[in-house]
């Protein structure tokens, strides 16, 4: 899988360099962050995000912490309130459900309880989704539990340079962000731009353009999103296929504006259908889009099971392109889905 | 202004109910959808919910008394109004006995006179057949303004029996035709007017020449007299019991654009109008000449499709054809009411017996009769045919399969409904069935747990009867009387032996099932109940 969605000229980089160069920019920029989480430092990472980080900030910004993800979550929102700007690195979302007291009941909701006296500019990020024959408690996409609560941002870039832009958007904001990165995504190479490269928290973005039916998704679907909409051009289907990038706030605006333009939305995730994201997107699009429908909305999802063991049955239960070609066609009204 | 509160029809076959108790009482407000009085009906007891918002100004029904359906049961209006006037008051207290003040069938158009107005000569729909009442126009060979020479043939007619052309019996020019392809008209009606040759076309020709003992086709779209609606042009009816299917974007572009879009042939799901269909339409100019309507594509019976999960596809509403109206008519005429045909077969229930047995080893509570009802519903899956149901002219083709099955209480017999019985497992059937049967007793079931369906399965092998004949519960086609499961000594390869036996007789509405057709459905049930492990296939 290739990205090709940035200009040709930049440098090729892959999603877990993209994430490292943010980090070095935004610590170089900003002496209040630092970086904690297990082996995010003399290990340089489990997944090597934090490589190199250790040697050039040293052990008080690049901070090894052991297995007490309740712990080392709650310092952080401790730090964040009085001035810091923490990244906290999660081996998986997986583990972070360890720390969900501390990221749903204190840091989304320190602004409301001090009445707006203190912030929380701290940034969760880690990888999440399937990870390759990891079994069921190692290969979940948790966005929408997050997505579910007030007073938290939830993030999900798809491409290396979508990760190093919103990464520095996420450190630089105000209030917790939670940074899903598909663990399959750290080794593909895309182009980056050098330097100060920003990309807004809250924007989707067209990826492809197309006028018979909107794909919806983001993270790692995006790819199977792509090589659907490939395919499909070829039967003479013009497919958009939009990336959300942020899963909260949704940009109503951008889905709202590319389903009218389309009039048939299908939208794929990789997590389970039942309180997903995209049920909010169809929500979302069938009562502010109803009369601009020509067909009801399908999702593409995972299937509602714990995640397999076995590569056959894990690759089974997540959507790929050919359950997106399938969902196309059904929305389209074509024969063959 | 005082709104009557009418007793509503809760049941299919609900003429009166009883008001068992008001849940408001005179000069409370009411906002519409607030239940405002419990309800006896045939079935059970519901809720009566107010339509309108208003303040409850009189009951016209006491609690305990009972009212026809249509009769005023109550009045709303405005705060502190009275009921006066007579009218009202003499409409409200519904005799039991009374008519309801239900719809009067409209007057019917006057016949023309057989020779036209006018300069025209009429000509008239033939009799081609000896029991031929009416035929449909299938298609004109002329169109207006062509000369005509007798001997002509100048338009193809269904009849009961066949398609025929019908011929000119003189020169002329062809002025006016009054009844469209697709439409039908009665023996001895004009169905098109002839100047004749020589004479000027006549703009006197009869304007709405009636096609059939009913509203003509030109006065049909105006509003129902007397409540009664009588879709005249069925053809050019949207298909599936009325209802339009579009997409709300079609909907809103044919809005925009000036289009009737129940004109317009769908192409999405079950002939859903969508925006392709909006635009070929507006390209073809649709709006102005009505044609063909989606109807058309609905002929034929159903094909049985792969259906999501959880989605219900609607009956399709098939026009009765001309033959089947008369296998109707005549039917109808020999035995009033549903004219029953019967077929009985005799069943050996070893196997399913075992399929019990291995049930009640594992714990499991399934009866004989939930075994007879999946394998009901799966022979009805596989002859199409069977699963269906008349509905005035139009026959329903069922995309479901849900069987019907008769509960015995204490004053009478209810039939609840086992949705998709040929999808669900023998547990959820067993299970499905006593909740309904426990609340059909109590009176619990809501309407719709008690309508649709094509067949229903009556089973009396708990009172030890070997076999009998059921009558058929409207508007479903077909019941199955199942008797009991008992020891018989039957030949088997030249032998005598004894076998567990079970009788069931079909009972068939031939208007629109015929005896083939029940046998074949038997064949499949016999060979299901026979065979259990066919139910997998």
């Amino acid at each position: 899988m290739r990205d090709s969605s940035s200009e040709p000229t930049m440098p090729e980089l892959m999603y877990r360099e993209a994430l490292n160069q943010a980090l070095a920019e935004e610590m170089e920029r900003d002496a209040n962050v630092f970086l904690i989480g297990e082996e995010v430092g003399r290990y340089n990472g489990a997944f090597k995000v934090s490589q190199g980080l250790l040697d050039k900030f040293g052990s008080a910004r690049i901070i090894d912490a052991p297995i007490s993800e309740l712990g080392f979550t709650g310092l952080s929102v401790g730090a964040a309130a009085v001035g810091l700007r923490p990244v906290v690195e999660m081996m998986t979302w997986n583990f972070a459900i360890l720390a969900m007291d501390q990221i749903v009941n204190n840091a989304a909701k320190l602004r409301h309880m001090s009445g707006g006296q203190l912030r929380c500019p701290i940034v969760f990020r880690g990888p999440g989704g399937a990870g390759g024959r990891l079994s069921s408690q190692h290969s979940q996409s948790l966005e929408a539990n997050y997505a579910h609560f007030p007073g938290l941002k939830v993030i999900a870039p798809a491409t290396p340079a979508d990760a190093k832009g919103m990464l520095k958007s996420a450190i630089r904001d105000e209030n917790p962000v939670i940074m899903f990165e598909g663990e399959r995504l750290y080794a593909l190479k895309g182009e980056v731009p050098e330097g100060e490269h920003i990309v807004p928290l809250g924007k989707a973005d067209v990826k492809r353009e197309g006028t018979d039916v909107t794909l919806i998704t983001w993270s790692r679907m995006y790819y199977f999103c792509m090589e659907a909409a490939e395919a499909l051009a070829k039967e003479g289907i013009s497919v958009e296929v939009l990336d959300l990038r942020t899963l909260r706030p949704l940009d109503e605006e951008a889905i709202l504006a590319s389903v009218r333009k389309t009039n048939r939305a299908v939208i794929c995730e990789e997590g389970w259908a039942l309180a997903g994201i995209g049920a909010s997107v169809v929500d979302l699009i069938q009562s502010q889009a109803f009369d601009d429908l020509d067909a009801p909305v399908v999702r593409v999802t995972g299937l509602d099971v714990n995640m397999s063991y076995a590569a056959n049955l894990e690759n089974a239960t997540q959507p790929d392109a050919p359950k997106i070609i399938a969902a196309v066609k059904k929305v389209l009204y074509r024969e063959g889905a | 202004m005082a709104t009557p509160i009418q007793m509503p029809s809760l049941s299919p076959t609900m003429k009166e109910g009883k008001i068992v108790k008001w849940l408001k009482k005179e000069g409370d407000k009411i906002s519409s959808g607030d239940a405002i009085a419990e309800v006896e009906t045939d079935k059970s007891n519901l809720e009566v919910e107010a339509y309108d918002d208003g303040y409850l100004i009189q009951i016209a029904v006491p609690e305990g008394e009972v009212a026809t359906v249509g009769a005023p049961i109550g009045y709303l209006g405005a705060k502190g109004e009275k009921v006066t006037g007579g009218a009202p008051v003499a409409a409200a207290p519904a005799a039991p006995k009374a008519e309801a003040p239900a719809a009067k069938p409209p007057e019917q158009a006057p016949a023309p006179a057989a020779s036209g107005a006018g300069e025209g000569l009429a000509i008239l729909m033939p009799s081609l057949s000896p029991t031929m009442k009416e035929g449909k126009i299938v298609k004109w060979l002329k169109k207006e303004g062509d000369k005509v020479s007798s001997g002509d043939a100048i338009a193809e007619v269904e009849t009961d029996k066949s398609n025929l052309e019908v011929e000119a019996y003189d020169d002329g020019t062809l002025a006016r035709i009054t009844v469209k392809e697709g439409d039908m008209a009665t023996v001895g009606a004009p169905i098109a007017f002839l100047t004749p040759k020589g004479a000027k076309a006549g703009t006197s020709a009869p304007a709405a020449a009636p096609s059939a003992p009913k509203p003509s086709a030109a006065a049909a779209p105006s509003a129902p007299a007397g409540g009664q609606v009588v879709p005249l042009r069925r053809e050019a009816a949207p298909a599936s019991g009325g209802r339009l299917r579009a997409s709300p974007l079609a909907k809103r572009i044919a809005q925009e654009r000036g289009l009737d879009i129940s004109q317009v042939r769908g192409s999405g799901p079950l002939g859903r109008v969508v925006k392709r269909d909006v635009e070929q339409a507006l390209g073809q100019g649709v709006a102005k000449a009505p044609v063909q309507a989606p109807a058309a594509k609905k002929v034929g019976a159903p094909q049985p499709e792969v259906r999501a999960f959880g989605a219900r596809p609607e009956p399709q509403a098939v026009p009765m054809s001309s033959m089947r109206k008369v296998i109707g008519q005549r039917m109808s005429e020999v035995k009033p009411g549903v004219p029953h045909f019967y077929l009985t077969v005799e069943v050996e229930m070893e196997a399913a017996a075992k399929i019990r047995e291995e049930a009640k080893a594992l714990d499991l509570k399934v009866s004989v009769n939930d075994i007879i009802v999946k394998a009901a519903a799966i022979a009805l899956r596989r002859s199409p045919k069977m699963n269906v149901s008349l509905q005035g002219d139009q026959v329903l083709h069922y995309g479901t399969v849900d069987v019907g099955i008769a509960v015995a209480i204490e004053d009478g017999l209810i039939t609840p409904i086992i949705r998709d019985a040929d999808l669900k497992g023998l547990q959820a059937i067993s299970a499905e069935s006593r909740d309904m049967a426990e609340r059909a007793r109590k009176r619990a079931l809501k309407p719709a747990e008690y309508t649709g369906g094509s067949l229903t399965v009556s089973n009396l092998g708990m009172y030890g009867i070997d076999q009998f004949i059921a009558v058929i519960n409207p508007p479903q086609s077909a019941i199955l009387a199942v008797g009991a499961v008992a020891e018989k000594a039957v030949a088997r390869d030249g032998q005598v032996v004894v076998r567990k036996m079970m009788t069931v007789t079909l009972s068939g509405d031939h208007r629109v099932i015929d005896g083939a057709t029940g046998a074949e459905y038997l064949r499949e049930l016999k060979g299901l109940l026979e065979h259990p492990s066919r139910l997998l296939f």
